[in-house]
């Protein structure tokens, strides 16, 4: 239809384009000269449309001439029929040309409204694109960090809870040094018994050298009292009993000296008697204590490892969580992976649409430029289905018509892969 | 140096997302908009192609076609990653001697599986 607008007034666009390219190249001229050729210029306009005038308003009038021996000749009724039907083609032919040109108008419409909808889309997608490939970039880069970070803590746990340096071996370590503590105590408590013992024994044996020290001193009492009655008795004896005099002082010097050494060794025996006592006691007040410590310790070991088991338990079960929250995690990265897809695909279908619409203007121009008219709307359905589905790609946009597409070539099963897959 | 793979896809948002999902299992990623694109930049460590069907300028079969007759890389992996999904177009494609067909949207893990089964 353009062409046919176009060529009805092609002489004129064309003699209006010589003059336009006319004026623009005077534009780079002097002033003066621009102003002199201008105006011959709009002169010439204003002479050759005064001609155009003159030879339409001369060729009607040679065409009126020319039809008016035809017009005396035809009989009036006839010429007046066919001047009624001349304006009734007349009047056809305007509401055609008004058609025409609402169809035109209504094409440009399309056409204008089209590179606005592309425009639109193509600015919308692009967008979308960034954005999307922003987000992919952040979720791949988020959930790599995670499982890098599960991971580690994963060998955190399992080297806490697993191997020779876990908290169970530390726990069986504890065990055992309870045992050991339990044993230790023992053997303190019965050391306290055999020392409490030995004191006795030894008390006792004190207490007899304590008797037989005070026999000593008794014998010593009582060679003096002897040694005594012996000096007199010597003395009675005169100078026959001088030497033995003599021997009864030494006697009784012998006794006084054994009471002395026996008197001495009982002190010291009873010093012996109280040092020992005192260290005895020392000793199993020391033992006493140590063994409080000792239990005191152990049950202090024996509360740790109490609770550090339920903490183990808690630290298997974050293993078994974090394990859970890493495969989730995969999950909703493969659904994310297939969501962008499906933006992806709607892209592709946008696209489609564009390029659909586009290829039916053109065909709808190219109709009007070769003037061939199909009115047959089956024929036209058909043509507009072909001339759509020609760009179909996705599944998708069959599966909107209604259209099933022969795809049996598919081979995943025996490779236990997810999805439409096909090895060759 | 690390395994490289080339991605030809006109879509920036696939491209992207494959190159995001092979990373991580330590492919170096090449893109390429188009089959063109992807000739032009064609080096042979590059040990596995994955390839769009629909692209603008040069399309997945052309690309194939002619990297194919080059021997450096006539028997390297390629897999086409597509939303067509009718047989006459896996025929064409098992013709040109590529080793696998996923349509999209595809499986992160599919994607990578094949990908491990079929490389060098």
């Amino acid at each position: 239809m353009e062409n046919y607008l176009f060529q009805r007034n092609k002489l004129y666009f064309l003699s209006a384009l010589i003059k336009i390219t006319l004026l623009l190249v005077l534009l780079f001229m002097p002033k003066a000269i621009f102003i002199i050729v201008s105006t011959i210029i709009i002169l010439e306009i204003i002479v050759i449309s005064i001609s155009e005038i003159k030879a339409k308003n001369y060729r009607e009038t040679k065409l009126v001439e020319s039809a008016k021996p035809i017009e005396d000749s035809v009989p009036q009724d006839v010429y007046d029929s066919l001047v009624i039907e001349t304006n009734k083609l007349t009047e056809k032919n305007r509401e055609y040309q008004e058609i025409i040109e609402k169809l035109y108008s209504n094409y440009k419409y399309r056409t204008f409204s089209l590179d606005t909808t592309e425009k639109i889309s193509q600015k919308g997608i692009s967008k979308v694109q960034d954005k999307v490939n922003i987000m992919t970039n952040d979720i791949f880069s988020l959930i790599d960090n995670s499982q890098v970070i599960s991971s580690d803590i994963n060998k955190l746990i399992l080297s806490v809870t697993e191997g020779d340096s876990s908290l169970y071996k530390v726990i069986d370590l504890l065990s055992g040094n309870i045992e050991k503590i339990d044993s230790v105590v023992n053997t303190i408590n019965d050391v306290n018994l055999t020392s409490a013992t030995d004191s006795k024994d030894i008390s006792e044996i004190f207490l007899k050298v304590k008797n037989f020290t005070r026999n000593i001193t008794n014998l010593a009492e009582q060679t003096r009292v002897l040694a005594i009655n012996a000096s007199v008795e010597a003395a009675r004896s005169g100078v026959y009993g001088k030497g033995f005099a003599v021997i009864a002082g030494e006697i009784r010097k012998l006794a006084d000296n054994s009471k002395v050494f026996a008197e001495t060794i009982n002190g010291m025996i009873n010093d012996s008697y109280h040092a020992m006592n005192k260290t005895f006691s020392k000793q199993k007040n020391q033992l006493s204590n140590i063994s409080s410590q000792l239990i005191n310790t152990q049950n202090d070991i024996k509360n740790i490892a109490y609770s550090l088991e339920p903490k183990i338990e808690v630290l298997t079960d974050s293993i078994r969580k974090s394990s859970v929250t890493s495969s989730n995690l995969t999950d909703r990265l493969n659904n994310f992976t297939h969501s962008i897809q499906f933006l992806d695909l709607v892209r592709q279908i946008m696209d489609h649409i564009n390029i659909i619409q586009r290829e039916a203007l053109e065909d709808c121009a190219k109709d009007f430029n070769e003037k061939s008219f199909n009115t047959d709307l089956e024929k036209i359905k058909e043509n507009a289905l072909q001339s759509a589905t020609k760009h179909f790609t996705v599944k998708e946009e069959w599966e909107a018509l209604g259209i099933k597409i022969n795809e049996t070539m598919k081979c995943s099963t025996n490779n236990n892969l997810d999805g439409d897959v096909t090895l060759f | 140096m690390g395994k490289k793979l080339m991605v030809v896809d006109d879509s920036s948002t696939i491209r992207n997302l494959i190159k995001n999902t092979v990373s991580s299992e330590g492919w170096d990623v090449v893109e390429a908009e188009n089959g063109q694109e992807a000739l032009d930049n064609l080096t042979p460590d590059i040990g596995f192609f994955v390839v769009d069907v629909n692209m603008p300028i040069k399309n997945g079969f052309e690309f194939v076609e002619e990297m194919k007759k080059d021997s450096k890389y006539s028997q390297k992996p390629v897999v086409f990653l597509t939303t067509e999904s009718s047989d006459d177009m896996k025929s064409k494609g098992k013709a040109l001697g590529v080793n696998g067909w996923i349509v999209k949207p595809f499986e992160r893990e599919t994607l990578l599986k094949i990908i491990d089964m079929l490389e060098d």
